[in-house]
């Protein structure tokens, strides 16, 4: 009796544990991505492998969380805003607006890099003389400020001895700029690598970054609310292990094929998607390790975004990144060697 | 009703006037306190009155209003004075205003911002198109004002200036502008009121200066007290110029009679 005595609190004990743990799971999962400049709410990249293949809902159909996905079309800015309103709980987005949402303040942590590799096209007038980045001294360049287009286009621009002060930066959006080069009221436009105005004859192209190092592209990563993944750490890192599942597809030579038809449904043309792929490392595009290469480039994001004034304070990049979630999904997934990590650039 | 009783009256009217900002204000302020919303969307009052403070010292938001006024004022003498003279015209000859007039109503049901993508590919980014747009917004409160007010002159006056045997100058400084003047002024207060909600939306598109400049950017660097900093400049720009306008048609005029008995 008395053996009994004891034992019954302890299973009392593990019951309601077991009820609490049951508990212990989102009805819905959040997840937000940018709505594609081309045009359709699809997205490119591994969240596009995520949609098609279907890895959210069948990684919780059998919890019964129900997985609610959302493109946003103010971009960058519209995902922080959706973060700040407790709109969210997963965002997938540029490097940027991310840093500027987290230096504004909010709460969310970065636990996966999503794209290594995203490339800037610069287009100019037919009519004008410049043929070189360097010929874009005291001109007038369309750009979307505050997003990796227009991070990466300093870059560019630095490295041909130019900086943002001997240039004119237009704001526009991808549209607007189109407008904008078609109607000659701008001298060049820094872009996504859809030109339709190239292949009308009323832009010609003279830089892209697909022959750049790797670092000077844009990035995008995963970021989730820090409430939810101190609520839920198991099914953050289930999250992260469906987007791995996505970018080892991705990072697959055999499928690249398969992402660029998976791209064309944002609306993208297939020639200059395929044209932005050729030559492209999809192991080191793809590659979801955030290694000391990836660390060192948000801090080299940090640093630009506060001496152009883009962000009022600086934070720590350090703890803002989070790689347990990967490291234990990686580890189930037997992927732990798969990708190399990169300790430079 | 005893003109002490009636200053009485005014008195309460703008007592009153103060009570529903106030209203909002506590609201707000209980909504951030009672952590209704978080305050990086709705950013607390105190915090938007320091950013304005900041703003001000800096000098942008001064430069950003100073440019948003120019471009308020080169729009709305642009398209308000076209709506007046095609507003006259269409007033007084009942052949363009049946040849004109169902065009005109028929580009005012056109949303102005779906027409911004071809304004830039006419105007260019630069001011030309910004001031167009503008003057969009400044135009059909105009045209429609003016036209409503002439053809609205009564018959009378007309054939009295007929008798007299007016020339078409006296005739319309004499007779036509006056009888039209009370729907002109309206249109004149409307037309500067949307030349300054235009403005905004005129620097959306390619602007490196400007209030609304200046919001957008606040927006995409996810600095929300600078966006309500705006709407709050804004709001004030905004009543000031409705305020000034309606001392400017009390004293013009002086001699009307308002619909609610006082005079104006």
């Amino acid at each position: 009796m008395k053996k009994w005595l004891t034992v019954l609190p302890v299973a009392a004990l593990l019951f309601t544990g077991l009820i609490a743990h049951a508990e212990e799971k989102p009805k819905v999962i959040r997840y937000g991505s940018v709505g594609n400049a081309f045009g359709k709410p699809y997205a490119a990249g591994t969240d596009g492998v995520v949609d098609v293949q279907a890895l959210l809902v069948n990684e919780f159909r059998n919890d019964g969380v129900r997985i609610e996905r959302t493109y946003y079309t103010a971009t960058g800015p519209g995902l922080n805003e959706a973060f700040a309103a407790g709109l969210l709980d997963f965002g997938d987005y540029g490097d940027l607006p991310i840093v500027v949402g987290k230096a504004g303040g909010l709460k969310t942590k970065y636990i996966l890099p999503t794209n290594k590799g995203s490339n800037i096209y610069i287009i100019a007038t037919p009519q004008s003389k410049i043929s070189s980045v360097k010929d874009l001294k005291g001109k007038k360049i369309a750009v979307t400020k505050g997003t990796y287009l227009h991070l990466t286009l300093n870059r560019v621009l630095e490295a041909n001895g130019l900086t943002e002060k001997d240039v004119k930066l237009v704001n526009l959006s991808t549209s607007d700029a189109q407008n904008a080069i078609a109607a000659g009221s701008v001298d060049a436009f820094a872009g996504l690598p859809d030109r339709p105005l190239v292949d009308q004859g009323l832009a010609k192209l003279i830089y892209d970054t697909r022959k750049d190092p790797q670092k000077w592209r844009g990035r995008s990563g995963l970021l989730v609310s820090e409430d939810f993944a101190r609520k839920y750490p198991e099914f953050t890192k289930r999250v992260v292990k469906a987007k791995i599942k996505a970018a080892h597809w991705a990072s697959q030579e055999k499928n690249r094929e398969a992402l660029i038809q998976l791209a064309l449904k944002t609306g993208s043309g297939y020639k200059v998607t395929k044209e932005d792929f050729a030559g492209q490392d999809l192991t080191a595009k793809y590659s979801p390790l955030a290694d000391q290469s990836t660390v060192n480039q948000y801090k080299e994001i940090v640093d630009f975004a506060f001496s152009r004034g883009l962000i009022r304070k600086k934070f720590d990049v350090d703890t803002w990144i989070d790689k347990s979630f990967a490291e234990a999904a990686l580890k189930e997934l037997g992927l732990q060697n798969y990708w190399t990590p990169l300790s430079k650039e | 009703m005893s003109k002490s009783l009636l200053k009485r009256f005014e008195w309460k009217d703008k007592l009153l006037a103060f009570i529903v900002p106030l209203l909002v204000l506590v609201a707000w302020q209980s909504a951030v306190s009672l952590q209704l919303f978080s305050e990086m969307i709705l950013v607390p009052p105190l915090t938007v009155m320091n950013t304005l403070v900041d703003l001000a010292r800096t000098g942008d938001l001064t430069n950003n209003i100073i440019s948003s006024l120019k471009r308020v004022l080169s729009g709305f003498l642009l398209g308000a004075s076209t709506g007046f003279f095609l507003g006259l015209l269409m007033g007084l000859s009942s052949l363009l205003d049946r040849f004109v007039g169902p065009l005109i109503k028929a580009c005012k049901q056109v949303p102005q911002f779906a027409l911004m993508p071809l304004i830039i590919l006419w105007f260019g980014i630069d001011e030309v198109s910004k001031v167009v747009f503008i003057s969009i917004g400044a135009f059909f409160p105009m045209v429609f004002n003016t036209y409503q007010g002439v053809s609205g002159v009564p018959k009378k006056y007309r054939e009295l200036a007929r008798v007299f045997n007016y020339k078409s100058f006296r005739y319309l400084t004499k007779v036509i502008l006056p009888g039209a003047l009370p729907s002109i002024i309206t249109g004149v207060r409307h037309s500067l009121g949307l030349s300054w909600m235009f403005v905004v939306g005129a620097e959306l598109f390619g602007s490196e200066s400007g209030v609304g400049y200046m919001m957008v950017w606040a927006r995409q660097l996810f600095q929300i007290d600078i966006v309500m900093a705006g709407l709050f400049v804004i709001g004030i720009i905004g009543f000031t110029m409705n305020i000034i306008l309606q001392i400017i048609e009390k004293r013009v005029l002086r001699w009307r009679v308002s619909f609610d008995g006082r005079m104006a």
